[in-house]
């Protein structure tokens, strides 16, 4: 527990003067990954860059807890692609895929149809009852990029709060009483 | 969901070897068939009818005399008797880390027949 008492004497030691400097970096350390998330929504075009898989119907390919990279980009969905769409009066974003398109010759306008893999049927029972069809201001983004089970990390901390509270906590501990 | 719509049957000869598509860094191949054809009202209508998974590369070569639609194609108005249509097959590549991306090869020139045909009530 020898740690806890140098934490605790260096916390001590500190001035005034000392603690305004620790407390910026770390709002810097903060600052930037906002400035990244924020870069990485207007490069990818995607409210949401990152998405962390929630649920098996995209199995084999995605489990819960692997995570994925969104890009919206500007040409019209197709058939094949692995979108992340929102449904009307549901919060949580769904990752399936597109198995129809129906583009309007006249103004902009697609329907979509989406499955998951490792779903019997289509997604029409998921959309809003009287919804047939996804349009583009559903959609998220679509899937480019996949890496597995990194983002088991952010459903624990959804699942046990108490672990994010504590790992926020040594974090900034860390910070306030690291030596540069 | 649609009352008023038509729907077509097809009956396809798939015939196709990805074993190529398949490196160290492939998870699964997902291998799909679409029809895509132009109405008046659609600039583009795509129809995904079949589709697979195939999770090893020893599984990659598929034969089929008479594939099995899994998706009913179905026109969003009734606009399929007499159309004109191409068929698409193409490979979704899902990697174990990185970057999804899709191949495609596509069929041009196939058209519906002029006549609908009763296969009663269903």
């Amino acid at each position: 527990m020898d740690w806890i008492r140098d934490t605790f004497n260096t916390l001590r030691a500190m001035n005034p003067r000392e603690y305004i400097t620790q407390g910026m970096s770390l709002g810097l350390i903060v600052t930037s990954a906002l400035m990244i998330w924020k870069t990485l929504m207007l490069v990818t075009g995607s409210e949401s860059p990152v998405v962390v898989v929630l649920s098996g119907s995209m199995e084999p390919a995605f489990y819960r807890g692997d995570i994925l990279f969104l890009n919206l980009g500007k040409e019209p969905i197709r058939t094949g692609e692995v979108v992340v769409f929102n449904v009307d009066g549901r919060d949580i974003p769904i990752v399936h895929r597109v198995i129809k398109v129906h583009e309007r010759a006249s103004q902009n306008h697609i329907d979509m149809l989406t499955k998951g893999d490792n779903n019997y049927g289509h997604d029409r029972v998921l959309y809003m009852p009287g919804q047939d069809w996804l349009n583009m201001e559903h959609i998220m983004g679509r899937a480019c990029g996949y890496v597995p089970y990194v983002g088991m990390v952010t459903i624990i901390m959804n699942d046990y709060p108490f672990v994010k509270y504590l790992l926020i906590g040594v974090l900034g501990l860390l910070v306030l009483t690291s030596k540069d | 969901m649609c009352g008023r719509c038509v729907q077509a049957k097809l009956h396809i000869v798939l015939d196709a070897d990805l074993k190529s598509a398949f490196s160290w860094n492939t998870k699964q191949v997902f291998l799909f068939v679409l029809a895509e054809y132009q109405t008046e009202t659609n600039q583009l209508n795509q129809v995904v009818l079949w589709d697979a998974i195939i999770q090893q590369q020893k599984d990659a070569k598929i034969r089929k005399k008479k594939l099995r639609q899994k998706y009913t194609f179905d026109d969003q108005g009734r606009n399929l008797r007499d159309r004109a249509f191409n068929l698409t097959v193409a490979w979704n590549v899902m990697p174990k880390v990185g970057r999804l991306f899709t191949r495609s090869q596509t069929f041009v020139g196939f058209n519906m027949p002029a006549n609908y045909t009763n296969i009663g009530r269903g």
